[in-house]
């Protein structure tokens, strides 16, 4: 589709940049407004719905996908989905630095941190639908530019500048050595178009430099879900940062790699054949590859998570398991594995930043993250007491028993990976042990809130007033992370519109 | 017959990449690994570039080249303001004195 029709179908991503545009210089001349924080989360959050709302009128981008600006951007139920999730959890990225003691009081300039949220979103949104090579690249620096500055956005405590710094290294690294594996793909196959690129493979017959660019591609998208042996910045940066944009680091970016991570090789190498039994395309066999990085990642991400006394960098190794756990999926080779990766997702959207608002509550009293800090904290009163089932919640959620959502996104993910057309029973044996060793970590954070009567430290206050969002969002996240765990099949159908999704 | 074929691009390329990685484990000092990235992102804009000259493949690979020029400066801008901030706390820039955050 030619680049003026387009415009019309662009209208979210549009919106919003012309929303950013006129939020800059609004924020510029109206400087004594925006310095309220309040005021600014309040902004950002009002443009962010608005988006949401176009992106859920205009694009249903199913059944048929819709392809603009001649190739660039592709308009399906995948870059649908994953705007839908990433454009939500930008918005709780807002209400969460709203209801944050640590943000607020590290933030002098609330109108630039709101301006790069907002930029993240577009270049989340962006990433998502990207079909192009170019367009891929581009869009990945886009997010990864504003996400080490959001990163590294206050100057108040040291340890932001410094996980700053590391993840602009890290991330520079990746994304050279991608840019590099992108140049070999574009010189094996003359195209940078994604249907280009498949079309190319499936005629002719390229060798092991094919495996080698895909390697050196995948580096840069592993980082981006801080996959195993590129997830070294992945602790320092969740323990830097501020605790709500770790939340959303740990969602709203790792969806959006996801997704790119599933365009890329389903759209590329993959042909849907007879009775929609997926095949692999060329000669590298990716599924392999991906498999083994899924069960070093979860492997990796559980044993760290083991000895850690900070909550914020354990959560930070759960997130390298989970991610281990959905490339699982990714690397099933089968319709279900996309469904269920996308499922698993919306469910550990819930979960996880659930568990970050549980966090910010506590470290908003105590002003701390070390776990020892927890102990017996459902015994303080009221509000501990609801703090800490809250956290088990989601704790549990997080385990995958039920009858919470976690389990049913853990189980899709298993079955993914059981079905009969491409079984990998090694990988699943992987991951069940997985589990059970995440059970330990998972349940010593329990045990030092439930079992311990000890009352350690500061008292905790009561209910405070100002905080009845923080309090009700971490309510409904719980209820909703319960509700999907006992009836899923709304989130299951919504899900299952990525069944279309290759052709 | 050319003198200057595909190949050599390839060949100088391939040792900016590798020379780049060897500076990125190698080096110390942050501005020096930084330095090893910018070298790897301007491997691969030879790659395209060379690419798109000499394969016949249009002048997608030339456009990605000078895209990834702007971005290696955007890039820099962004990691020079971080480099000041630690420079600030720290009065150097050695890698190994970022340790505050480990375990």
């Amino acid at each position: 589709m030619g680049n003026l029709e387009s415009i019309r179908y662009f209208a979210p991503e549009g919106f919003l940049s012309v929303f950013i545009i006129t939020f800059l210089i609004a924020g510029l001349l109206r400087r004594k407004t925006f310095s309220k924080s309040s005021f600014s989360c309040i902004a950002g959050t009002a443009g962010l719905f608005l988006t949401l709302i176009l992106e859920l009128c205009i694009n249903t981008g199913y059944p048929d996908a819709i392809v603009i600006f001649s190739g660039m951007l592709k308009l399906d139920a995948l870059s649908h989905l994953f705007k839908i999730l990433c454009i939500s959890s930008s918005i709780l990225l807002f209400l969460f630095s709203y209801s944050s003691r640590e943000t607020s009081d590290s933030l002098k300039e609330p109108m630039e941190y709101a301006l790069l949220i907002l930029s993240c979103t577009l270049g989340m949104m962006l990433l998502v639908s990207s079909s192009n090579l170019l367009m891929m690249y581009l869009s990945l620096e886009f997010l990864s530019l504003t996400a080490y500055m959001l990163t590294g956005f206050t100057d108040k405590n040291e340890k932001a500048s410094e996980a700053a710094m590391k993840y602009l290294l890290y991330g520079g690294a990746a994304s050279g050595i991608m840019a590099y594996g992108l140049s070999l793909l574009y010189g094996i196959t003359g195209s940078l178009d994604y249907s280009g690129i498949h079309r190319f493979i499936a005629e002719n017959n390229s060798g092991i430099i094919l495996y080698i660019s895909m390697i050196f591609i995948f580096t840069g998208l592993g980082f981006k879900i801080a996959a195993f042996p590129f997830h070294a910045w992945c602790p320092d940066v969740y323990e830097g940062a501020l605790t709500p944009f770790t939340a959303f680091l740990s969602v709203g970016p790792k969806a959006a790699g996801f997704a790119v991570i599933i365009r890329f090789f389903y759209q590329i190498f993959t042909v849907r054949g007879e009775g929609d039994v997926l095949t692999v395309l060329g000669s590298a066999d990716w599924p392999a590859m991906l498999a083994i990085i899924s069960a070093l990642t979860m492997t990796f991400g559980n044993l760290a998570a083991l000895r850690q006394k900070n909550i914020k960098r354990l959560l930070a190794y759960s997130s390298i398991a989970h991610a281990g756990y959905m490339l699982m999926a990714a690397a099933s080779l089968t319709i279900l594995g996309i469904v269920s990766v996308f499922f698993y997702l919306s469910v550990y959207f819930l979960m996880n930043f659930g568990a970050f608002l549980v966090v910010i509550a506590v470290s908003n009293e105590f002003n701390s993250d070390e776990i020892e800090d927890y102990e017996g904290l459902a015994w303080k009163n009221s509000k501990g007491a609801f703090l800490a089932s809250m956290f088990a919640v989601f704790l549990f959620s997080l385990i995958g028993t039920p009858p919470f959502a976690g389990f049913i996104g853990k189980f899709y993910l298993l079955l993914s990976i059981l079905q009969p057309e491409n079984p990998i029973y090694w990988l699943a044996v992987v991951a069940v042990i997985n589990i059970i060793i995440s059970l330990y970590y998972y349940a010593r954070i329990l045990k030092t809130m439930f079992l311990s009567r000890r009352q350690k430290g500061t008292a905790l206050s009561g209910f405070e007033r100002g905080q009845y969002l923080q309090y009700s969002l971490m309510a409904g996240l719980a209820l909703f992370s319960i509700i999907f765990g006992i009836y899923w099949s709304p989130l299951n159908n919504i899900s299952m519109l990525l069944e279309n999704f290759i052709h | 017959m050319e003198i200057i074929t595909l190949q050599s691009f390839l060949i100088v390329s391939l040792i900016l990449f590798l020379t780049g990685l060897y500076t990125i484990v190698s080096r110390k000092n942050i501005i020096g690994i930084y330095m090893g990235i910018e070298l790897i992102l301007n491997s691969s804009a030879l790659n395209f570039a060379s690419f798109s000259r000499f394969a016949g493949r249009g002048l997608e690979g030339q456009v990605f080249s000078i895209f990834i020029i702007v971005l290696a400066a955007a890039e820099a801008a962004v990691a020079l303001a971080l480099l000041l901030a630690v420079f600030k706390r720290q009065r150097g820039i050695d890698a190994d004195k970022l340790n505050i955050l480990k375990g």
